[in-house]
């Protein structure tokens, strides 16, 4: 996997939302095993963005996704928007963090075991295993082992989002999107996920919406800045890290 | 769009071994005959529910359908003059049902008049500055009125307030206008006040702080801020208490005394259109007579369908009050005699609404509780022997009390699954134009006046007679299913509600996991969602076991023993208590009478409070 091959081709991708254009004319390649960031103010439709990847946006009522998006997979390309794979499969292969710790109303082991049993039918023993290593890449297992039954709401903020973490990793994709995965956390639990984030690079396709520019810096290969539903730029992987004082001012521009 | 630079292929392949490799093809992934099996389940629940959605809409079409056909022979054979007339006595031929649309009018507009103002009076000192145990306490009162039944109140009227009328003030004796009035104000002020103070809540906590800081007094706030501010409320509360004052059948066919005469003073006897069809059916099936009360049915149908049309307006943005009534607002803020005067009137309204309902209850209470016992609901015969049916009950409510259970029961089992249905499909997956138009039906179901319910099931039976079934007849199941689509709206409500306030987070995990449509409304969204659902069942359950005009036609009978069959007659608890408010022959029947109302109001105020439990709690873990 030395070669940097494209994961996601957009080609004047563009999304409504009932009537109102929210992203429009974008043509951008996401690289495979890379980081891609997304960066833009609040409303510049970087969630929605993120949500073109693994089609979440159709969830929504009178959204219109058009243009053209390739999914570049191993034997061959597909169009996610053409049905050419199947919805759910596409999300069981791009997995999702969201802002807000979304952990289910359940025991902290089930909210692993129980969509990975319903989804892929893995008996319970083999998917309290895979809980446990996903647990343990996301370094929340120690915390946890000795009360996994005990209710998930009862974990902190940080400890939540790392379950999060750890319940998209456990259905093993290829994807990672995360929206704003530290945004809701305090300063040092939102250093625990940054520092487990940069551990999961090179293993995982990220593709990361974040405010921190330090973070973006420090983990990314890619970097699109959004202004008003257009990639305002985007800084291909190594050409970014000389144009820092460019984009410094691009974000400050926007801010 | 243009094709993909390389040929993409959708057939699924073999699996290959690169079985580490990240981004092969999920497509050919081992377990896929499981996700083929999981997307037919899928689009089995989808089809399943979207086929119960249509149903309020089939019921809607069926009841004017039936209606129509039923009341057309007026309209062929040119008798509607005869219809449209004054005089109503069918034995001479004479089958004018203005009267009667003048009854329906005049009570409801009366009864309205007086509910309204007394509404809006509690509803501002339930907002205003008194004591919070006070203002609290006044709003369970209102919430527990939600609770008694109709023919609970028709009832204790009957026996308290028409006597009190009488000495009171005409010394006539007998049941009047007035007396179904102020009843009837009774039974819609609960749901005045709810609406409306659900809206004046919202805008008080909106402007809360504004306002204090804008140095307004607590009074000057209610007055100038709130109230303008709850225009939308005031309306609807007014559009759906003025509906349900319209649609009510029991309380006129109790307390109006059911003359069909033009009203000219407010102690005269008058008929509504309700009570007219309650009245007039089974009695022939051949004359306009009969055809006649199809088109009342056609006449309250267009009303309520009517009133749900222009509660449809909601949606819009809300429009303060304008011009004269801001104007009449200062002023009234403005004037400290004003002001006394508007503080008079809300504590009056209180008192009022404490005094009514504190009267009903403690009067039920000491007429019912000395006769509770095994004797009220077995009479002499052996407890074990009338509960195994071994032995029939002759002067007890058991039998009244089975039946109103099997027609809960077998109601429920109707109406919950396919309004469960129904409403996951109005959440999930019918939305848009169509979406918007079923909704609306459930709505205009739910505005349906039950005794045009009743008519829909007894014109079925007519149908059945006629083509497939000559034998049909009136029964418990019969009743049942007409009570199933009356309860049917409040099913879909709830459950399309329970869903639609899920936070939107947990609704897009499922489908973000990979989930199937169906995997996350089991395992995700129909579990944290299942208290609200639950509570709607619950509440459809209470409304189906008070409801007397749906079976007043479909086959309640007074005295049938328990119901041996789905096609029998039955008795049931609001029809025996009815029956002998107008027919009791003795104490002893009097007796059985408000014991068989405190049965029917424990059992109401259990499942409403069970309800509402469900309700609270689910609300609570959510918004916390």
């Amino acid at each position: 996997m030395d070669k940097v091959t494209p994961l996601f081709t957009l080609r004047g991708v563009g999304v409504a939302l009932g009537g109102r254009q929210i992203l429009s004319g974008l043509d951008l390649e996401i690289m495979k095993t890379q980081a891609t960031f997304v960066m833009g103010r609040s409303g510049a439709g970087k969630t929605t963005l993120l949500r073109i990847f693994n089609r979440l946006n159709d969830a929504f009522h009178g959204c219109a996704t058009t243009g053209e998006v390739l999914l570049h997979l191993d034997d061959g390309v597909v169009r996610p928007y053409a049905d050419e794979i199947p919805l759910v499969e596409l999300r069981r292969l791009v997995g999702m963090v969201f802002q807000h710790p979304n952990v289910l109303p359940m025991s902290i082991e089930n909210n692993i075991v129980m969509p990975l049993a319903t989804i892929h039918g893995v008996k319970r023993a083999d998917a309290m295993e895979a809980a446990r290593q996903a647990l343990e890449e996301t370094q929340l297992w120690n915390e946890v082992r000795d009360r996994l039954s005990s209710d998930a709401r009862a974990l902190s903020g940080g400890q939540q989002q790392r379950l999060c973490l750890a319940r998209a990793l456990a259905m093993k994709p290829g994807v990672l999107l995360l929206d704003e995965p530290t945004s809701s956390l305090d300063y040092k639990a939102a250093r625990g996920i940054e520092e487990l984030l940069e551990t999961l690079k090179g293993r995982y396709t990220l593709i990361v919406v974040s405010h921190s520019l330090d973070f973006a810096l420090r983990l990314a290969d890619d970097i699109i800045v959004l202004r008003e539903g257009r990639a305002h730029r985007h800084l291909p992987p190594r050409e970014f890290k000389e144009k820092t004082g460019a984009l410094l001012k691009e974000l400050e521009d926007m801010y | 769009m243009s094709p993909a630079p390389s040929a993409p292929t959708s057939s699924p392949r073999p699996a290959t071994s690169r079985s580490n490799s990240m981004h092969r093809s999920p497509v050919c992934r081992r377990n896929s005959s499981r996700f083929c099996r999981q997307l037919f389940f899928d689009r089995v629940a989808r089809i399943l529910c979207c086929g119960a959605g249509f149903i309020s809409l089939g019921t809607l079409a069926a009841i004017f359908v039936f209606l129509l056909v039923l009341a057309m022979p007026l309209f062929l054979e040119g008798q509607w003059e005869q219809i449209l007339s004054m005089t109503w006595r069918p034995y001479q031929g004479h089958y004018g049902i203005l009267p009667m649309l003048a009854g329906s009018l005049a009570l409801s507009v009366s009864a309205f008049a007086v509910a309204y103002p007394l509404g809006l009076g509690i509803c501002l000192f339930a907002c205003g500055p008194g004591p919070g145990l006070l203002r609290r306490g006044v709003i369970s009162v209102i919430t527990f009125m939600t609770a008694i039944p109709t023919v609970v109140y028709g009832f204790v009227a009957v026996f308290l307030l028409v006597p009190l009328l009488n000495s009171a003030v005409t010394g006539r004796s007998g049941p009047s206008l007035m007396a179904a009035c102020l009843t009837l104000a009774l039974l819609i002020l609960p749901t005045i006040v709810l609406f409306l103070y659900e809206t004046m809540r919202e805008t008080e906590k909106r402007t809360r702080l504004t306002s204090a800081s804008l140095g307004f007094s607590p009074v000057q706030a209610l007055l100038l801020v709130v109230l303008p501010g709850s225009a939308t409320g005031l309306r609807n509360a007014a559009i759906m208490g003025y509906c349900r004052a319209l649609s009510d059948t029991l309380i006129p066919l109790m307390l109006a005394g059911n003359a069909p005469q033009l009203p000219s003073s407010l102690f005269d006897s008058v008929r509504t259109l309700t009570a007219h069809i309650a009245l007039v059916v089974a009695t022939d099936n051949s004359s306009p007579a009969f055809h006649s009360l199809f088109a009342c049915g056609l006449a309250l149908f267009g009303m309520s369908f009517a009133i749900q049309i222009m509660i449809r307006k909601k949606n819009h943005p809300a429009r303060p009050l304008k011009g004269i009534w801001l104007d009449l607002l200062a002023f009234l803020a403005g004037n400290r005699f004003c002001l006394t005067v508007v503080h008079a009137w809300t504590t009056a309204a209180c008192a009022t609404l404490l005094i009514a309902i504190g009267g009903l209850v403690i009067f039920l209470l000491r007429q019912s509780l000395p006769v509770f016992g095994t004797r009220l609901f077995f009479g002499d015969t052996p407890v074990l022997a009338a509960i195994t049916g071994r032995a029939p009950v002759w002067d007890g409510i058991f039998a009244a009390c089975a039946g109103t259970a099997a027609l809960v029961v077998l109601a429920s089992l109707m109406a919950i699954p396919v309004g469960i249905g129904a409403g996951i499909a109005l959440s999930q997956y019918l939305h848009g134009r169509l979406g918007r138009a079923l909704r609306f039906s459930a709505n205009i179901l739910a505005g349906v006046p039950s005794i045009v319910m009743g008519l829909f099931g007894f014109s079925l039976i007519i149908f059945l007679r006629h083509t497939i079934a000559p034998q049909a007849n009136t029964g418990l199941l019969l009743s049942a299913f007409c009570l199933a689509l009356l309860i049917l709206p409040y099913t879909i409500n709830a459950t399309a509600q329970a869903l639609e306030t899920l936070p939107q987070e947990l609704r897009l995990l499922g489908p973000s996991l990979g989930m199937t449509g169906l995997q996350s409304l089991r395992r995700i969204l129909l579990p944290a969602a299942s208290r609200g659902i639950l509570g709607g069942v619950v509440l459809s359950m209470g409304r189906a076991a008070e409801d007397t005009a749906v079976i007043l036609l479909t086959g309640v009978v007074a005295q049938g023993g328990l119901p041996r069959g789905l096609l029998d007659k039955f008795e049931a608890l609001p029809f025996t208590i009815y029956y002998l408010a107008a027919q009791y022959q003795s104490a002893d029947d009097l007796r059985k009478g408000f014991g068989a109302a405190l049965t029917l109001l424990a059992l109401t105020v259990l499942l409403y409070g069970g309800a509402r439990m469900l309700r609270s709690s689910l609300e609570s873990k959510w918004t916390k």
